[in-house]
């Protein structure tokens, strides 16, 4: 055999054919870790054509540099889509996906603990005629709890090979590899797999739909009687089947079959549950032995504490506490690490380069501008560290099973809080998590309260406010008042998301709420491995994406803030009254840039709130990402002296000046003003984006960002106007 | 094995009713629920084993146990889940 695909394999070699692996299986099957565990850090991720579905792959290189494409596919229970990221997927896997063909094999993660419900996916993916591998994962859990299979057995019955491994442990991912090498390279002739689909009395009232789908596309008998079942069960597989020739035939088929069933009592839309699942647990009984369940399993005890009736919310709020707190204490050291080697990278550049417009571009524009969002990196880092944990856990499902009271009371499903967690990351990841709500209504409602939830472009902004200008104050020796600053801002973001919901779906978004189905996997120990993972891939989005933004809003704000330059006389003048040594305006050069001019214009506005125009800049650049005000703050205080490259933007706030009055430009009461401000407002261009791509209307993004404007508006008014009536103005 | 939705023979109630740690069968669903479908590819089949295995700290959703996996759902979904008592009909669900 060997000698054989070597001479075949030097002829292939000049033009290797990729082979094109999926991965399909149930959410909680650890299909993404042995994704990992098969790709490590050889992926790419970028989105199908035309939809905003991620597409994950990665390469694996086989036997005679054989490149194989592995394929992670969204999560799917079943063939039949309940919402978008599924239907990508299913689609993919039948055949009827415009932008991607189907693979050329298809590895079934399956999550051996729970063999049943993953086998139902993986019987109906045999149907299609995919040659199919079938890895069963999860293995040393299921050693643990003295499970027993027989993966021969299984192997024989279903007629494909079975792996068993842990993803986790990297247990058997060489022996999948070699099956993932030998069977890919069949192609079409390895077409596997046994249908388990077998009923005397089923298939006589499914026999005119099988020959109409022989009649149209599907090629097996076993697929053929497959999808019939579907189109009798399940009113959504009929639909997918509504635009294509020969429609009225197949419904009036389909529904001569449906009074078949019923005429004998059989409830149609069970039709193919039932059997299926007849099927498996006829082979799950010859092939698995369970131990008596004790009832008392691991993750029941764990539950017992977290999910308890008063401790739950307890420790879930501490946790969450915690967390917040530590991203803000723990990131300070690295942070300044950043600090100090940026200041130090800009005196090198003036040491090498001559001054001018060049070296003043570099220094002030590029390394100023990028280097106050890169310093942010360590908390980005930390908060996606601890995301990354509360989810591989499994704790992350147990706070939407805490908090799924308040959700249904704001009438968003509990669904919804998967989204609105992943949207204090980010809100476009968030916004496009929202796919996975059934109900359009819950669906919009989330997108537009999305936005609310303190993302980590926020966290720049919250963070120079809070070190500038809250005292480091300890209560108790527990509490630090920077971080209750930090955790109310989050509060306030949910706050002002459950007022929104509740006026939005009063008077904009109407209709039923739907009820949520969400599984509670068992609680896991993370692996680190993948935990890594996640950090580095959020990292290096966070880098790449809002590097590239910044880098350019940085350097068109520099040159809106340098130019025009003020002409040789006002130089002079100034440059003299320095020397004498009266006050002088020392922003007077970026008064009257561009800039400048800008701020000053709407500075009557947002006077009100406390900001000058010099925060009316950042307020305006901040709309391309948030945490751009951090950069153009930074811009902005380092052209009044072109000596310090170094300058510590937190000092610069703090000894900034009102020229007329003397008071300081920024005292706590105006950060705090302007953290309500960012907290509130719909400042990011990205959100609206996919908001418009997600809602495919302009209208949506254009409501949100005026609500979220005047929402904005109102708290911060608000707070220091009363605040300042207080007397916390200084 | 009978085959209508609900079985009229036996004492049926709702999954809402179970209290902690209480197993019952799945005795069909009522009415049109829009999420049947998903019920019954999680398993939720006639004839399953379901055991409810908590309430949420706030009351609401519940937690359940079907086949191994623990799903969360809401009360008011579980009310039109029907169950029977798990002892009447022993020797029915073994085969």
């Amino acid at each position: 055999m060997s000698a054989e695909i070597n001479t075949d394999s030097s002829r292939v070699e000049i033009k290797q054919r990729v082979v094109r692996v999926a991965l399909a299986g149930n959410p909680n099957s650890g299909k993404t870790s042995v994704f990992n565990a098969l790709t490590g850090l050889r992926q790419k991720i970028a989105n199908y054509p035309g939809v905003t579905v991620e597409r994950k792959s990665g390469m694996l290189t086989g036997p005679d540099r054989q490149p194989f494409e592995i394929i992670d596919l969204p999560g799917i229970y079943s063939l039949v889509p309940k919402s978008l990221d599924e239907q990508i997927a299913v689609d993919i896997l039948t055949g009827t996906c415009p932008v991607e063909p189907p693979p050329d094999l298809v590895v079934v993660v399956a999550d051996v603990t729970n063999l049943p419900r993953n086998l139902y996916l993986c019987t109906q993916i045999i149907d299609i005629g995919l040659p199919v591998i079938l890895a069963l994962n999860m293995m040393d859990v299921a050693r643990k709890k003295n499970l027993q299979v027989n993966v021969e057995g299984l192997a024989r019955r279903l007629n494909i090979p079975v792996v068993p491994i842990s993803a986790k442990q990297m247990e058997g991912i060489d022996e999948l590899k070699e099956a993932i090498f030998l069977h890919g390279r069949k192609g079409a002739n390895g077409r596997n797999g046994h249908s388990i689909l077998k009923s005397v009395e089923l298939a006589r009232v499914c026999e005119p739909l099988v020959t109409w789908f022989q009649e149209h596309g599907i090629d097996s008998p076993s697929g053929a009687y497959a999808e019939a079942l579907r189109v009798i069960s399940q009113p959504q597989a009929l639909e997918r089947w509504q635009n294509r020739n020969g429609r009225e035939e197949l419904s009036g088929l389909v529904q001569k079959a449906r009074q078949e069933l019923d005429a004998r009592g059989i409830p149609w839309k069970q039709a193919e549950v039932r059997i299926r699942y007849a099927a498996i647990d006829q082979i799950c009984a010859q092939n698995i032995t369970q131990p008596k369940s004790t009832g008392s399993e691991l993750s029941e005890k764990i539950d017992r504490i977290l999910t308890h009736k008063y401790f739950g919310p307890v420790l879930m709020f501490l946790i969450l506490a915690t967390i917040f707190q530590s991203i803000y204490t723990w990131a300070e050291v690295p942070m300044t690490a950043i600090e100090n080697a940026l200041g130090a990278l800009g005196q090198q550049v003036e040491q090498l380069l001559p001054p001018g417009p060049l070296q003043d571009m570099l220094v002030n524009g590029v390394i100023a501008g990028v280097g106050a969002v890169l310093v942010f990196l360590p908390q980005i880092v930390f908060l996606f560290f601890f995301l990354a944990i509360l989810e591989d856990t499994g704790y992350l499902a147990r706070v939407a099973f805490i908090m799924d009271r308040f959700m249904a009371k704001l009438g968003l499903s509990g669904q919804s809080v998967i989204p609105l967690l992943s949207s204090f990351a980010c809100a476009v990841p968030g916004i496009m998590a929202t796919r996975t709500i059934q109900n359009q209504r819950d669906r919009l409602l989330t997108i537009l309260v999305a936005p609310f939830m303190s993302c980590s472009a926020r966290l720049p902004v919250y963070t120079l406010m809070i070190g500038a200008f809250i005292p480091g104050i300890w209560f108790g020796g527990i509490f630090y008042l920077p971080g209750l600053v930090l955790l109310s801002m989050y509060l306030l973001g949910m706050v002002a998301a459950v007022v929104a919901a509740t006026i939005l779906q009063k008077f904009v978004v109407k209709g039923e709420s739907t009820s949520y189905i969400m599984e509670l996997p068992a609680y896991r120990m993370p692996v680190w491995r993948f935990i890594f993972y996640r950090v580095y891939e959020a990292g290096k989005a966070f880098v790449t994406n809002a590097g590239k933004i910044i880098m350019a809003v940085s350097i068109v704000l520099w040159f809106l803030a340098s130019y025009p330059k003020p002409d040789a006389k006002h130089q002079q003048d100034m440059l003299a009254l320095e020397k004498s040594g009266q006050t002088v305006d020392s922003f007077h050069e970026i008064r009257q840039s561009y800039a400048g001019r800008l701020g000053q214009l709407i500075e009557p506005v947002i006077r009100p709130l406390g900001f000058d125009w010099k925060i009316g800049i950042g307020l305006i650049t901040s709309f391309a990402a948030r945490e751009v005000i951090v950069s153009t703050l930074a811009t902005i205080y380092n052209l009044q002296d072109a000596d310090e490259t170094s300058v510590d933007l937190r000092t610069a706030l703090q000894n900034d000046r009102y020229p007329d009055t003397g008071k300081p430009v920024f005292t706590p009461l105006v950060a705090i003003s302007l953290m309500i401000f960012f907290v509130l407002a719909c400042q990011c261009m990205s959100t609206l984006a996919i908001v418009r791509r997600e809602t495919n209307s302009w209208r949506w993004p254009v409501f949100m960002f005026v609500y979220m404007l005047i929402f904005a508006y109102v708290a911060s008014f608000t707070v220091f106007q009363v605040g300042t009536a207080l007397g916390f103005g200084s | 094995m009978r085959t209508q939705t609900t079985d009229s023979s036996d004492y049926v109630f709702s999954l809402d009713d179970l209290k902690p740690g209480e197993e019952a069968v799945i005795a069909g669903y009522q009415d049109d629920i829009a999420d049947e479908m998903r019920l019954l590819e999680m398993g939720l089949i006639i004839g399953s084993i379901v055991r409810l295995v908590k309430i949420a700290p706030f009351g609401d959703p519940i937690q359940i146990r079907v086949r191994g996996t623990d799903i969360s759902l809401r009360r008011a979904l579980a009310k039109r889940i029907l169950t029977r008592p798990t002892q009447l009909n022993h020797d029915e669900r073994r085969n």
